[in-house]
């Protein structure tokens, strides 16, 4: 098949390299593509078609089109024909059953006509419903293209931003001359590299100049002051009964095939051709020893009738206008259409140009240039025919999806006269190569079919990416964005169980979270809050900027003391909740919920962004670690590390005072989320372990989440997004004495309505009756309607109880009312109770 | 607010303190300025119209500063390439705060030639500094 | 993945940016059910230009205001709103404009 060594070729034969194909193993050299090996070696079926399963050769040679597309070293829907060889790859051919030559599956190719009609995808295999399930194995068997392998190797891939002046996309002739003219930082990217070209493809030209460029990989994100599109013409096939015969190729597949491979590609040729290209591949082929038995050359001649005949989907003779042609190659070239698409995703206008039959890029944006081919800058053509007939063989518009003439026909016999409900109805244009080879044919069997022409029918948008690419590319490199808190390392020394809370990895608990509950009611227990939201708000606003973002009072809140506060939305949804500390006459220390922190900043930045209050808002969540030092045994433990008066009248429950603990400064916050004696002490991030160690070596227990949620239900603390959602409200969740009179606060106005018209539901505790459980988000039934939810439940030992918050109707939320509760299809009784389960008046929290 | 800065005696736990494979500049002292940061010692990096940032061991002179020493994770990486695979900020428009692995917050600074040095928030130091070798390992480093 | 000026750090990807909708008008007194509702919820979601709330947040953390035209994306202009100086008490504040809302 290789003929002997000829100037230009493009191959190396002093270096072969082997690869398996199917268990065989092929030798090219280098400068061959897998495929240019597999041709060499006497392949000529390279596929079967998606839909019948014919058989498929090499047409294009480009990477355009959908024929030579099989499974290498794991990776499906890699093209051959532009695959370069290399030692060791493992080659297969993906979607048959059986072999290539012997493809079970093409059984449909015959009696496909009643099972694989056009839009069979919306009306097959849908009744008698029961079938589904078998229909879908079949169907998942059947459907795609190639196999992903479950245990597939994890590869790597990378995202680089670059930043030119001007990208130029294409390294044809025009694109290399307009990198030459352009100024500044240039590159040049071209699917095929060489020729100092970054080897790339440019998926899509998005807004603001971004360009994604796939480089295997590598997905380059480009941002370019200006874009020159240089993609240049794809060469076109002409519609005809048997045009996917394998032998029948474009010029361009003859060209690469004789000049750059010496490959000679069969022994007898035809050539039916509307432009210059045809009559350059029938040289080539005499070149190499290929008999051209005719040329039909569509400027000059006009024929009617062309049809291709073959054995087993292998060419054997074309048809034109009645004389047959015995050929195992038939070269045919429809003229080449501008390589539109990227133009177009940037915004250009596309229209239709009846002379030459082929739709050029107009209107371009300011930043887009395109140059040579893409731009319309062609030699004229002949403008084929919308389809030629001539036999009862398959006529193909669309070869990735097997769409016939026959389909076109019918869908538009079915309505669908748009070529954008056409395109979804048939999906021809909608397979792998992207409408590169199918897309004008398409329009102009649209066009010849309404009897209108292509300008009316126009085209269908052009959409990112300008061809396939691996979704791993496009997912980039898996990017987990931990929050670590300054303790994270103590808690896996300790061995933590962790757990995600937003980005925030966390302890769930050390080891047993009863013993950890018993720890804190009993004796010592610390927990690490660090991720709790810390804000700084300082100025001689900063009082009156508060005022307006709570519900309740700021401006009479004395120094060194702290007041709970719920910020809620002019819509009333309560969004966050924590503590306020006033520490100077302009300053105050906010805290928010781990998860809030972000959000809240945001949101008092955003009101002062529209007030312009004179005050400083000040992240300082990252910046300090916070540990709560809880317990009956926690005044003792902390007197021993500070020099400060602790004692319960120097440091009172709502006190916030600055001490120093271990060595280490510190904001000592007299607060209790869980219902024992406690403070909160925040220090710079970079001490945190260090006060850790220090409370640990005196004796506290250390305490994970899952503790912690037990201990702050028994107190009946609501966690705002969990006990809460975008419905609750103050009045709802039973916080009307946090509303305070004042003119104005943001959500003042939805509460004040909430209050004239009443609410709809009300957050209350609960006890159950029996020792069962109920799943959060069990529900609380009446007459065996739904008409409330369990929000939160535990088992608490100290209580002796299982116990729980859960949304109840306003009329069965009195205490005492007696619930229902479903817990695994049997309700089970459950008593309202309003106050905290866990030492109600606060005297704990108070000694 | 004393207990904002990082004590005398007290050893300094950096945030990638168990991270191999960077140069870890941590401890350097960081400070909010908010307002009028004209005129300050050390280096002073603008962050918006009326913050800025100060590096420097010696707490500024001005009516609103905020100790951010321990706030923020600080580390140097040599290579622009190893940058463009972090981040899409413009490299010659340094200093400048942005978004690095696709959304994490960072204030890149040049400090000559190809060394750069990322400023991150300290709890996501461990995770971007972890990234940024590994990332440097595909670039055969 | 369009550009968008921030007021401060010049043009960057939008991906850095918190898009927070479109500039409400927060009512100037106790509104009626109907006009809390209007402001709450209701947007004109125009297909055109309209003036919108952007917050830099992977940036200079800049609350601003974008016009931007939603069919194309194409932002005509940012910037950082004249405050309406909230030391005065709230019932005088007869228009504050451009408030945000939810
Ligand atoms: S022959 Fe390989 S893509 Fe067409
Ligand atoms: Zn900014």
């Amino acid at each position: 098949m290789r003929i002997a060594p000829q100037p230009g070729e493009r191959i190396d034969r002093r270096k072969p390299f082997t690869f398996e194909y199917d268990g065989a193993k092929i030798t090219g050299f280098e400068g061959d593509t897998i495929g240019s090996a597999l041709y060499a070696a006497g392949r000529r079926v390279f596929s079967r078609s998606f839909k019948y399963h014919r058989p498929r050769g090499l047409l294009c040679c480009s990477g355009d089109c959908p024929n030579c597309m099989m499974t290498v070293d794991g990776v499906p829907n890699v093209r051959l024909c532009v695959e370069p060889v290399r030692d060791g790859a493992v080659v297969r051919a993906q979607n048959v059953l059986g072999s290539l030559d012997r493809d079970l599956l093409s059984i449909t190719d015959k009696i496909g006509g009643p099972f694989t009609p056009v839009g069979f995808y919306y009306r097959t295999m849908i009744r008698p419903r029961r079938l589904w399930p078998l229909y879908e194995k079949f169907l998942r068997n059947v459907a795609g293209l190639g196999k992903i392998g479950e245990n597939g190797t994890h590869r790597r891939y990378d995202t680089e931003h670059r930043r030119v002046d001007v990208l130029v996309i294409g390294g044809g002739r025009a694109g290399r001359e307009a990198a030459a003219r352009a100024e500044g930082d240039v590159l040049l990217v071209d699917e095929h590299g060489g020729g100092g070209a970054l080897k790339g493809r440019a998926l899509g030209i998005y807004e603001g100049g971004l360009v994604p460029v796939d480089a295997g990989d590598v997905l380059y994100r480009f941002r370019a002051e200006r874009i020159v599109v240089a993609t240049g013409g794809i060469e076109q096939p002409l519609v005809f009964p048997g045009n996917d015969l394998v032998g029948v190729m474009l010029p361009n597949g003859v060209r690469r095939l004789t000049r750059d491979w010496s490959i000679k590609p069969g022994e007898r040729a035809v050539v039916v051709t509307a432009d210059d290209a045809g009559l350059e591949a029938a040289g080539d082929l005499r070149a190499v020893g290929t008999e051209v038995a005719r040329v039909v050359d569509l400027r000059s001649e006009r024929i009617v009738q062309l049809a291709a005949v073959g054995k087993r989907g292998r060419l054997s003779a074309v048809l034109v206008d009645g004389e047959a042609v015995d050929c195992d190659v038939l070269v045919m070239s429809g003229g080449r259409q501008p390589a539109y698409s990227l133009l177009a995703q940037a915004g250009a206008r596309v229209e239709y140009e009846p002379r030459r039959g082929i739709f050029v890029p107009t209107e371009l944006p300011e930043n887009v240039e395109a140059v040579g081919s893409a731009a319309g800058d062609l030699e004229g053509a002949a403008v084929p025919a919308a389809s030629y007939d001539g036999g009862d063989g398959k006529c193909f518009v669309c070869i990735c999806e097997d769409v016939t003439e026959k389909d076109v026909k019918r869908a538009l016999a079915e309505g669908f006269d748009s070529i954008e409900l056409a395109k979804r109805y048939t999906t021809a244009t909608m397979g792998p190569c992207q409408g590169r080879l199918c897309h004008l044919q398409s329009i102009r069997m649209l066009a010849r079919e309404t009897e209108t022409d292509e300008a009316a029918i126009g085209t269908t948008t052009a959409r990112p990416p300008w061809g396939p690419v691996e979704l791993g590319l496009l997912a980039g490199r898996h990017y987990e964005a931990m929050k670590r808190s300054p303790l994270h390392f103590r808690h896996e020394e300790a061995g933590a169980t962790m757990m995600w809370t937003g980005a925030w990895r966390r302890p769930f608990a050390y080891g047993d979270p009863a013993a950890e509950v018993r720890a804190v009611h009993e004796s010592l227990g610390v927990i690490d809050v660090s991720t709790l939201g810390k804000i700084i708000v300082e100025g001689p606003d900063a009082a009156e900027l508060l005022e307006r973002l709570y519900p309740n009072r700021f401006a009479d809140l004395a120094v060194g003391r702290i007041r709970y506060g719920v910020l809620t939305t002019d819509g009333g949804r309560i969004m966050d909740d924590g503590t306020v500390a006033r520490l100077g006459d302009d300053l105050f220390y906010v805290t928010t919920t781990s998860t809030g922190s972000e959000s809240v900043c945001e949101w008092f930045e955003w009101w002062n962004a529209v007030w312009g209050y004179d005050a400083e808002i000040v992240n300082v969540t990252g910046a300090l670690a916070a540990v709560n030092l809880a317990g009956p045994q926690a005044r003792e433990a902390l007197g021993a590390l500070t020099d400060a008066d602790v004692s319960n009248d120097a440091l009172k429950y709502l006190d916030a005072k600055e001490i120093t603990v271990a060595g280490v400064p510190c904001l000592a916050l007299r607060i209790g989320f869980v219902g024992e004696l406690g403070y909160e002490l925040h220090c710079a991030a970079s001490a945190g372990e260090h006060l850790w160690d220090a409370l640990v070596a005196r004796g506290a227990v250390p305490f994970g989440l899952e503790p912690q949620r037990v201990l702050r239900l028994e107190k009946a603390h609501v966690i705002v997004g969990q006990d809460t959602d975008s419905e609750s409200n103050l009045l709802s969740a039973g916080m009307p004495w946090i509303v305070k009179e004042k003119p104005d606060f943001v959500g003042k106005w939805a509460v004040e309505l909430v209050e004239e018209r009443g609410i709809r539901e009300r957050l209350v505790g609960f006890t159950m009756d029996g020792g069962l459980l109920p799943p959060e988000g069990a529900q609380v039934v009446e007459n065996g309607k739904s008409t409330g939810r369990v929000t939160s439940s535990r088992v608490s030992e100290q209580v002796g109880k299982v116990i729980g918050l859960a949304w109840v109707r306003p009329e069965r939320a009195d205490d005492g009312t007696r619930l229902s509760i479903r817990i695994a299809g049997a309700d089970h009784p459950a008593t309202v109770t309003l106050a905290p389960f866990y030492d109600a008046e606060g005297a704990k929290l108070r000694s | 607010m004393r207990f904002m800065s990082h004590p005398e005696g007290v050893e300094f736990a950096s945030p990638l303190r168990h991270v191999d494979g960077i140069d870890d500049v941590s401890h350097l002292g960081k400070w909010e300025i908010r307002g009028d940061a004209h005129g300050l010692d050390g280096e002073v990096i603008r962050i918006s119209p009326d913050r800025a940032l100060v590096v420097g061991d010696r707490r500024p002179d001005a009516p609103r500063v905020y100790d951010m020493t321990a706030a923020l994770a600080a580390f140097e990486v040599e290579g622009e390439d190893l940058m463009r695979r972090l981040t899409e900020l413009d490299l010659d428009e340094l200093p400048a705060i942005g978004s690095i692995l696709r959304g994490t917050p960072a204030l890149i600074e040049r400090r000559g030639g190809e060394r750069f040095r990322l400023y991150v928030p300290q709890e996501l130091g461990h995770y971007v500094a972890e990234t940024v070798v590994d990332l440097a390992k595909g670039l055969g480093r | 993945m369009f550009l968008l000026a921030c007021p401060h750090c010049g043009p960057r990807s939008v991906d850095e940016f918190k898009y927070q909708g479109e500039v409400t008008r927060r009512p100037p007194e106790r509104p009626t059910l109907r006009e809390l509702t209007d402001y709450v919820y209701f947007r004109d979601n125009v297909a055109g230009v309209q003036r919108e709330w952007w917050y830099h947040g992977t940036g200079c953390g800049l609350w601003f205001v974008a016009e931007r035209d939603t069919r194309t994306n194409e932002v005509l202009r940012t910037e950082i709103p004249e405050p309406s100086r909230g030391r005065t008490p709230a019932p005088v504040e007869a228009a504050v404009p451009d408030t945000p809302a939810v």
